[in-house]
């Protein structure tokens, strides 16, 4: 696989991940490509959304906790 | 205000002048923003100026702080574009945890409303920056893809531009999709309305991501 190949399957990784499992091995895979590639764009421009949801996901875990307690 | 990452004087000292030019620069966008859309922000008056670890170049925290990384505050286009992109999500109506998971191309309006709203910014805010370097950092964008299958929605429903995306960008997130599928439903019939289903329908599955 290409480098480029690689790259386009990490940002759909990244834009599809839903769940908290998805959304840790797309996050774990950004940081292991940003190690090697720091200034690659499109995958830090891709992680805004990607963080935004792993946050989310965070944010309604804390309040259901909340609730609960 | 809060600062991120490493501290030591010298570096301190330009985190704090970065946030004092951006929140200043913040201020000045959500207000044109407002009065261009009508809409009326939640920005948090809070920029966090991110460090260079930061997995993002720019992001509108589910607090509605604004973070953005601190070399895209030093530098002119990426600075610029990010703070308009994070201001209108902070404008962008229903922004929710579930809407953004569910319809998140939905949400590419706020990408194609910055394109199409940064010229008149800069003119208002006396700023310059040549648009062959504007075009080439869109260029490089992974929302693309979302963009153009709301191009090609709006293409068939032949709106124009600026009034397509601000009536997008003021319904809720997660009711855009069915917001665009009716304009279609109410304009056609017959073969033309059984097409834009299914126009619709491979459009929205590319916007869900599924």
């Amino acid at each position: 696989m290409s480098v480029e190949q690689a790259r386009q399957e990490l940002v759909e990784q990244m834009l599809r991940a839903t769940t908290e499992e998805e959304v840790r091995a797309a996050t774990e895979a950004a940081d292991a490509w940003l190690k090697k590639h720091p200034n690659d764009v499109t995958v830090l421009l891709a992680g805004e959304q990607l963080t935004m949801i792993e946050h989310g996901l965070q944010f309604m875990k804390e309040q259901k906790q909340r609730q609960s307690a | 205000m809060s600062i991120m990452g490493r501290s030591g004087p010298g570096r301190q000292q330009r985190i704090a002048a970065l946030q004092i030019a951006a929140q200043r620069d913040l201020e000045q966008i959500r207000n044109i923003l407002e009065d261009i859309t009508g809409l009326y922000s939640r920005w948090s008056n809070n920029i966090i100026v991110a460090p260079m670890s930061t997995r993002y170049w720019g992001i509108k925290e589910w607090t509605c702080d604004i973070g953005i990384r601190e070399d895209v505050l030093q530098n002119l286009e990426w600075r610029w574009t990010t703070m308009i992109h994070e201001s209108l999500h902070a404008i962008s109506i229903d922004l929710t945890v579930e809407a953004l998971t569910q319809h998140r191309g939905w949400e590419g309006v706020v990408e194609q409303m910055q394109r199409s709203l940064r010229s008149s910014i800069f003119t208002r805010l006396n700023i310059t920056i040549e648009n062959t370097r504007l075009q080439d950092i869109d260029q490089l964008n992974p929302y693309n893809g979302y963009i153009r299958e709301l191009e090609r929605l709006r293409g068939r429903l032949d709106i124009e531009s600026d009034r397509f995306y601000l009536d997008l960008l003021s319904t809720p997130l997660n009711e855009r999709s069915q917001f665009v599928r009716r304009l279609g439903e109410s304009q056609l019939t017959g073969n033309d309305r059984r097409a834009w289903l299914q126009l619709f329908e491979d459009a929205h599955q590319v916007l869900i991501k599924r």
